[in-house]
């Protein structure tokens, strides 16, 4: 019976962490990913960056997060021409398609741009779909990155995300 | 680096890439730099001759040559057939290249300095 019980919890505890968010901090920001995600972070010369992906991920899925501090003059800009680099930087991607252009505000009281796109990453055969925001924080600007070779219909992690980056403590 | 470019004119012309004519124009987020008064240096034309000199500089044209000038006029001008592949295949990369440095412009503006094609893929 105890043997039951202790199988019993540790499935419970395994069922839980596949579906509870993680709630994390990162570069003076906080938000939610899907807890069996996970990260690593690389830091120089004014920017940030974390990159999280799921366990297994045969979709290939990733989400990344940058901060910058390098764009100040355009992150104090007007929202048009941000939504107008944002469109322009990815003409560098290769065979790139974009599909989709908007402008984003967030829950949490961040806005700026988002533009949908396909591309074929360097040294791959297939398209992957991206999708990218650019936030303004003050003079720093908040970079979100959905990248997938078969992107999660509802986007789920990428809307999780989105919907709870607010300025943090980490 | 014309080994490169023969390369990309011969990899990429079955598909050319479906790119505008031009660039489109790179928004800035600062002040224009400008030229300070008849300081302004004026844009030549490529496709155009160059300015030989002033008024009655003698210039060279086909019906002054000589007979065996002419025969190695007439064979250089023979030896350049085919040469439009070659300056279309130029075109088309110049033109790649041209939306890769706006992307990579546009990039920077936007205080990415790592390669945004590869950030976050999963091979």
């Amino acid at each position: 019976m105890r043997r039951v019980l202790l199988i019993g919890a540790v499935l419970a505890a395994s069922s839980c962490n596949a579906t509870t968010n993680q709630h994390v901090t990162f570069a003076h920001l906080a938000f939610d990913v899907p807890g069996d995600w996970s990260h690593y972070d690389t830091n120089h010369r004014g920017v940030s960056t974390e990159v999280w992906s799921p366990s297994g991920n045969d979709e290939k899925e990733s989400l990344t997060v940058i901060r910058t501090e390098l764009a100040p003059v355009t992150a104090q800009g007007d929202a048009s021409t941000l939504s107008t680099l944002l469109a322009q930087a990815q003409a560098g991607l290769p065979e790139s398609r974009v599909s989709a252009r908007s402008s984003v505000s967030t829950k949490m009281g961040f806005s700026g741009a988002r533009v949908d796109l396909d591309y074929l990453p360097n040294g791959l055969k297939d398209r992957y779909h991206r999708i990218h925001v650019v936030l303004v924080d003050g003079k720093s600007l908040v970079h979100v990155l959905y990248t997938a070779k078969t992107p999660d219909a509802n986007l789920n992690a990428f809307n999780l995300l989105l919907a709870s980056i607010h300025e943090g403590e980490g | 680096m014309v080994a490169f470019l023969v390369v990309a004119a011969t990899s990429r012309g079955d598909n050319p890439p479906s790119l505008p004519e031009t660039a489109a124009p790179e928004p800035i987020t600062g002040n224009p730099a400008v030229n300070a008064p008849g300081s302004e240096t004026p844009r030549h034309d490529p496709f155009t001759p160059y300015d030989p000199g002033p008024p009655g500089t003698k210039t060279w044209s086909y019906k002054d040559l000589s007979p065996g000038e002419r025969a190695l006029a007439d064979q250089s001008a023979k030896s350049n057939a085919g040469w439009d592949k070659v300056q279309a295949g130029y075109a088309a990369a110049v033109k790649e290249r041209a939306h890769q440095a706006t992307g990579d412009s546009a990039a920077h503006q936007l205080g990415i300095v790592d390669d945004l094609g590869n950030t976050g893929v999963v091979r």
